[in-house]
């Protein structure tokens, strides 16, 4: 084949996209830290109301979320959709398009929550220009990714590809539907749901926001890159397409298990709890699919980070997604709700699971990207061990914080009244605290040093030429 | 209410079964494993 720049994959975007996610990586994770440290010593805010709790907690919430994690989905939607399809990007320059204007809103949208601009929906703060710019770039997202499915030269669509494009499609309806409001000036909107219905809304929006973006995303990171990397086709690829489709009919009814004993009726609690342990069936198919395709590579394990990332993600996802489950059960629900459990189960999937797949990609990608050896690959395993110790380390102490917490305000003497006073539950929790610092310290440190690693790699370096091969001619797209 | 959980239920799975079905019965394990093999043989480099 001819190279010339029609042909040549456009990974220069991709490259871009990395560097940006990885900048966000480190700017939330420091603020989820001062958070962490905050709430031991509250007055490390040092009366700035931008360093308050209220306003940095959104800023950390969605530097992870939209900084870090859409940056990831969109370099790794970019860098596959193109070699599954054997085709480059269509149209590049909306591809820089979403790139920069992407970086642009979650920075203003950023700086915007730290000055007190808040929709109070959580995941959803932003105020309505920057709801506007999401589903501007969102859309333009869209027609990259999808463009490059429909000029597709192969006829399968690979399967990471309808993760992917699952992930597109429901955020832009989840996006859109749940920030419907009435602007009243520039920083302030209304609703245009109110009360339940606000709730029961918000929520469909938040659990399949964790659902698309923070699973479904990177499911399809797991279907393209493990068996990439593990040099062996996925174990069965039958099982990840009726995991998707499960996936996919499961996880939009599981919403309501957000507002367990709260004014919306039963029979919605019910269904979002049912269809909550119907979700646990597709999350394993995932989680044994993985499992089964590296255990015929294990032998790479001892020698390669990137593939150790990937595996130990794996662990986590199927904990994180065993958990879940069994947190919407509305007996268990009624003790981890309002506690540090559910931040333990959140980071369990945030730190064990999207971040390990995603600095496991990366340590994969970067490399390839710009045709150089990893820069160390000493700093890269002592990066996958201060993670694994820093996730193990989070989970662990909020845990322990958040059944104590549930079981001691649910504890009531012989007339009835409380036994424990709220101020002194909390007071008890500092050790706690103290513990989920230092954790969240030792997983910062690990980011920093593959951030130098990374950087180190890319130094002066330009993305290599890579060509489609030719295609088998019975997969080939008739021209 | 019960009910209406019990048929929602198995109206999933019917769907889920069905959804199997159909996939088996759609393509040979051939054409399967090759589709899978898809991101093994998706670059070429140069230089």
């Amino acid at each position: 084949m001819t190279m010339t720049e029609n042909t040549i994959y456009q990974d220069r975007v991709t490259l871009r996209l990395i560097q940006f996610a990885v900048v966000w990586a480190v700017v939330a994770m420091t603020a989820g830290v001062y958070l962490a440290a905050e709430l031991i010593w509250p007055t490390i805010d040092f009366g700035q109301f931008w360093l308050s709790f209220g306003r940095l907690r959104p800023l950390h919430t969605n530097g992870i979320v939209f900084g870090f994690g859409v940056s990831a989905l969109m370099a790794t939607a970019f860098y596959s959709v193109q070699r599954t399809s054997h085709v480059t990007l269509f149209s590049p320059r909306l591809a820089w398009f979403c790139c920069y204007a992407w970086q642009l809103t979650v920075l203003l949208g950023g700086l915007s929550l730290l000055a007190g601009w808040n929709t109070t929906k959580e995941y959803a703060e932003l105020e309505w220009p920057f709801d506007i710019a999401i589903a501007v770039v969102w859309i333009c997202f869209a027609v990259v990714f999808f463009g490059t499915i429909a000029t597709r030269k192969i006829r399968p669509i690979y399967i990471s590809n309808w993760f992917y494009g699952a992930l597109i499609i429901v955020i832009a309806m989840l996006h859109i539907v749940n920030n419907l409001a009435l602007p009243v000036s520039l920083n302030k909107s209304y609703s245009l749901y109110a009360g339940a219905q606000d709730a029961v809304v918000q929520w469909w929006y938040g659990h399949n926001a964790v659902g698309f973006l923070l699973t479904g995303g990177f499911l399809g990171m797991v279907y393209y890159f493990l068996p990439k990397h593990a040099g062996r086709p996925i174990w069965s690829y039958r099982l990840s397409v009726v995991a998707f489709w499960a996936f996919v009919y499961s996880y939009i009814w599981a919403g309501p298990h957000h507002l367990h004993y709260n004014s919306i009726p039963e029979w919605v609690q019910s269904l979002g709890m049912v269809m909550s342990i119907v979700l646990l069936a597709p999350s394993w198919a995932t989680l044994i699919n993985g499992v089964m395709t590296v255990s015929t590579a294990w032998e790479k394990l001892r020698t390669d980070p990137a593939l150790k990332f990937i595996v130990l993600s794996l662990a986590f996802y199927g904990l994180a997604t065993f958990e879940g489950p069994m947190m919407a059960i509305r007996s268990v629900n009624v003790v981890s709700h309002f506690t540090d459990w559910t931040i333990g189960h959140v980071h369990s999937g945030a730190l064990g699971w999207n971040a390990m797949i995603t600095y496991g990609t990366f340590y994969f990608m970067v490399p390839r990207l710009v045709g150089r050896e990893l820069y160390s690959t000493r700093l890269a395993n002592i990066h996958f061990w201060m993670a694994l110790a820093g996730t193990m380390l989070y989970i662990i102490a909020m845990w322990a914080a958040g059944v104590s917490q549930g079981l001691l305000w649910l504890s009531v003497d012989q007339l009835g009244e409380l036994s424990f006073d709220f101020k002194d539950i909390m007071s008890s929790m500092t050790p706690y605290y103290l513990l989920r610092l230092v954790a969240g310290l030792v997983f910062l440190g690990g980011t920093v040093l593959m951030a130098y690693n990374l950087f180190m790699t890319m130094k002066g370096r330009e993305p290599v030429a890579v060509t489609p091969p030719p295609v088998a001619p019975a997969f080939g797209v008739a021209s | 209410m019960t009910l209406f959980l019990f048929f929602g239920d198995m109206f999933v799975m019917a769907f889920m079964i069905g959804l199997v079905v159909w996939f088996i019965n759609r393509d040979d394990d051939a054409v399967i494993d090759e589709v899978a093999r898809i991101p093994l043989e998706d670059e070429q480099h140069h230089g």
